[in-house]
């Protein structure tokens, strides 16, 4: 636990300059864009009406729905400068968060400042036009000063949202608050989860209170407030930011797709580097398509890839083929569409497999997929929420003609209690998850061979394919991790252990076992 | 004005002075010719074919019912407001061809709801419009002083205060000197003091006439208050309907045989007459 806690403080400056960064940045933008805004629609009804109600059906797609909209969007477009300019741009991480964020910043900021705008004394303004005031003039110096306080109270709320939503930019590869708490959320370490929230709630409290501090100076029409308060975010600003821009840029980025064991290897490949004396930075909580992109693109430098993965998602087969031709076919193809390397296998397979408990397998006599689909009528499954979309599931249900009575979808972290309290029949498990035998579930034999492998390979970006120090790095890796191996890895790390440290551990097991090493 | 002297005034009328330039002429600092105005098309024009010229130095008293068109008259002088037929010209320029911003520079203008700046102090109310037409700020601080003793405000007391710290009446005196802070020769002010109590009000209207005198300014002032009007002006101007029903100087108008023009005047004098009867009890 201690362990946890001072792992959590060490992650605590690169994460904070993440979320203070990409926060100011999405507020700074999104005032830049709607108050503008606001004020050419102030006196026009129509657009008045026609912004309000934009930016209130942005504030309704769920945060981390818009943030996952703006990924495709972007590469889109930097697919498209690619071909018109011969450049294209990062659609990963701090690019979609700001503009996710910023038009999330919208709706309170144009909100306010139209109503305040509205609610100036009309005497005031009419005195302004009476002296002799230009538009502009009228607008600088009298309206904007007495709406000041309620355009306060809107830049306040649109802070609060951004530094709250901003803890869902970790899938988009966005480093912030959030890593704690989708990294802590997968491993289940909830000291991860906790200490993220707890951040993200004190940096939102901070910046509301020291807002409220301007606002009431803009109020009472009294500088000091207002000193107070603007030199007060500048601290935060500052304090949080300084520290990452002083560190040099990392040497290598390592991705990981949301789940423990990527966070373990992740961690593993860093302390490889980190030894021949590299600097390190890790991507977590990516998703599969994202990180995929993300190294064809060389913005991250290596991540633990899935054959079955990149032969199903990015090659779009459906067939399934024997383990090794697999691995070979998908090589080619990631060197010659992608420049792509594969740097080795670590020699065990994280595949999509259904599980039951193994007593309720047994007294209900069945061992593989064929003989559950005979049960299936009376039992019920549940899948995580990619599952019941992939091509494994529809090659499952198709090939053995699996109907079940009921059909569910949860975050994998409460699949295993489920199944454990015999709240569902039927899971889908990873062969390598640590929880397999934790929960002493029996994975279902798969006869007729409908889903594909999916072996672990150490994926290097187009760059780094001849980068000494990032293969040497790796190679240990290569036939260096065994299925049971990998497993208490993942055991230890659903108990909450830390990646770093089962990291650690791991390469510790992998030298006892050098002389004999194990590959399937 | 003693109360003595009001009632006497207004019975009699004989110290006012006479109108010494009241005829239209080429040189009148303010001239409208057969000037409309309809806000909308079915309603009846708020202004049809106004003609009025008012020379320079004079002291004009609009007076109407509400609804008369006198304060769409007044602000047509400064293009707060815009004929739909004929022309306003001021100081020999058609207003329609001046350029709104600088024009509303030269004019003062005061309205019943003041409009002091309240986020302003006020010396930064009464130095604006000086500051808009890009005075020095050592010239500005002397002329807020130099106005401030005018409407007799002591500057070291009142220099830093902001307008909620002051009372009707000061706000009043302080939207009085800003109209007149860049040095006009026009003023318009629409109910000026139509929101304060008797007496302060009567202070500030002498105060003010005297004012217009030293200053030399043209004054346009719109008013529902007949004995305001017959008090403070050289001419007035009877309106009614958007039209002009009836104008000259106090003493003339008395003699106007309108019965809308003397159910008027009629109500001050009644007022006045039964005071005094009061009086004399």
């Amino acid at each position: 636990m201690n362990d946890q806690i001072s792992e959590a403080w060490a992650r605590l400056p690169g994460y904070l300059a993440g979320h203070v960064g990409v926060s100011m940045a999405a507020l700074a933008l999104g005032l830049a864009i709607s108050l503008p805004l606001a004020l050419a629609a102030v006196n026009r009804p129509v657009m008045r009406s026609m912004l309000l109600t934009l930016a209130g059906v942005v504030q309704t797609i769920p945060g981390i729905a818009l943030l996952a909209l703006f990924y495709p969007l972007l590469l889109m477009l930097s697919a498209l400068t690619e071909a018109t300019f011969g450049k294209g741009f990062s659609a990963l991480g701090f690019l979609p968060a700001l503009l996710a964020l910023a038009l999330y910043a919208m709706l309170p900021i144009a909100r306010n400042t139209i109503t305040g705008l509205q609610g100036v004394d009309a005497a005031a303004k009419e005195a302004a036009v009476g002296v002799g005031m230009t538009r502009w003039q009228a607008l600088r110096m009298v309206e904007l000063p007495l709406a000041m306080p309620v355009i306060m109270a809107g830049i306040r709320t649109a802070a609060v949202w951004v530094i709250g939503t901003a803890t869902l930019a970790t899938p988009v590869g966005q480093t912030s608050l959030g890593n704690y708490i989708f990294t802590g959320l997968q491993t289940q370490n909830w000291i991860f989860v906790l200490f993220g929230c707890v951040a993200a709630a004190v940096l939102a409290l901070a910046v509301d209170q020291l807002l409220a501090l301007v606002e009431r100076g803009f109020r009472s029409r009294s500088r000091a407030p207002i000193a107070v308060g603007l030199l007060g975010l500048a601290a935060i600003a500052i304090g949080a930011l300084a520290p990452a821009a002083i560190q040099p840029r990392a040497d290598y980025v390592i991705g990981a797709k949301p789940f423990a064991e990527q966070y373990i290897l992740a961690s593993l490949i860093e302390q490889r580097l980190a030894e021949a004396g590299a600097t390190t930075a890790q991507r977590p909580g990516l998703g599969s398509t994202i990180a995929f992109n993300a190294l064809a693109a060389n913005e991250i430098d290596a991540y633990v890839e899935y054959t079955g993965t990149l032969w199903a998602n990015q090659m779009g087969r459906t067939d399934v083929k024997p383990r090794a031709e697999i691995l070979k076919d998908v090589t080619t193809w990631l060197r010659r569409n992608h420049g792509i390397a594969v740097a080795g296998s670590p020699g065990f397979d994280n595949a999509y497999a259904l599980a039951m408990k193994r007593e309720r397998a047994e007294a209900l006599g069945i061992r593989s997929v064929d003989d559950l689909a005979r049960h299936a009528r009376d039992l019920s499954i549940a899948g995580d929420y990619e599952f019941f979309g992939r091509p494994e599931w529809q090659a499952l249900r198709d090939g053995y003609g699996l109907a079940f009575r009921q059909q569910r979808e949860m975050q994998a972290e409460f699949m295993y209690p489920a199944i454990d309290s015999g709240e569902v029949d039927v899971i889908s498990a990873y062969t390598s998850d640590g929880r397999v035998a934790k929960y002493d579930l029996l994975v279902l034999e798969e006869p007729r061979e409908v889903v594909p492998p999916y072996d672990a390979i150490l994926l290097v970006a187009p760059r780094r394919t001849r980068d000494e120090t990032l293969l040497a790095a790796l190679k240990p890796l290569n036939g260096g991790i065994d299925i049971e191996l990998m497993r208490e890895a993942n055991l230890q790390a659903s108990d909450g252990g830390a990646p770093g440290t089962i990291a650690s551990w791991l390469w510790d097991r992998m030298n006892e076992k050098k002389p004999s090493p194990e590959t399937r | 004005m003693s109360f003595e002297a009001w009632t006497c005034f207004i019975a009699g009328m004989q110290n006012k002075p006479a109108d010494a330039k009241g005829s239209a002429g080429p040189d009148a600092a303010i001239l409208f010719e057969q000037v409309t105005r309809r806000h909308a098309p079915a309603r009846p024009p708020a202004l049809d074919s106004i003609a009025l010229a008012i020379p320079a130095r004079q002291f004009v008293a609009i007076v109407g019912p509400s609804g008369s068109g006198k304060s769409t008259l007044l602000r047509m002088i400064n293009k707060l407001d815009s004929p739909d037929a004929g022309s306003v010209q001021v100081e020999n320029e058609d207003v329609a061809q001046a350029d709104a911003v600088p024009l509303r520079r030269r004019i003062g203008y005061v309205f019943q709801g003041v409009g002091l700046f309240p986020h302003m102090t006020v010396v930064e109310n009464i130095g604006i419009t000086p500051r808009l037409l890009g005075w020095p700020a050592d010239q500005i601080d002397e002329r807020v002083d130099e106005l401030l003793e005018l409407v007799r405000l002591p500057p070291e007391m009142y220099r830093q205060r902001m307008p909620h710290q002051l009372s009707g009446g000061q706000r009043q005196r302080i939207g009085v000197a800003r109209a007149v802070a860049a040095k006009p020769r026009i003023m318009l002010m629409d109910e000026p003091f139509g929101a304060l109590d008797p007496i302060t009000r009567d202070s500030l209207t002498q105060d003010y006439r005297s004012l217009h005198d030293s200053l030399a300014l043209t004054t346009v002032m719109v008013t529902h208050d007949m004995t305001e009007a017959l008090l403070l002006a050289d001419r007035i101007v009877v309106m009614r309907g958007g039209r002009i029903v009836a104008e000259g100087p106090p003493d003339k108008l008395m003699d106007n045989r309108d019965p809308f023009v003397s159910e008027m005047l009629e109500t001050p004098l009644r007022q006045a007459e039964r005071l005094q009867a009061l009086r004399q009890r």
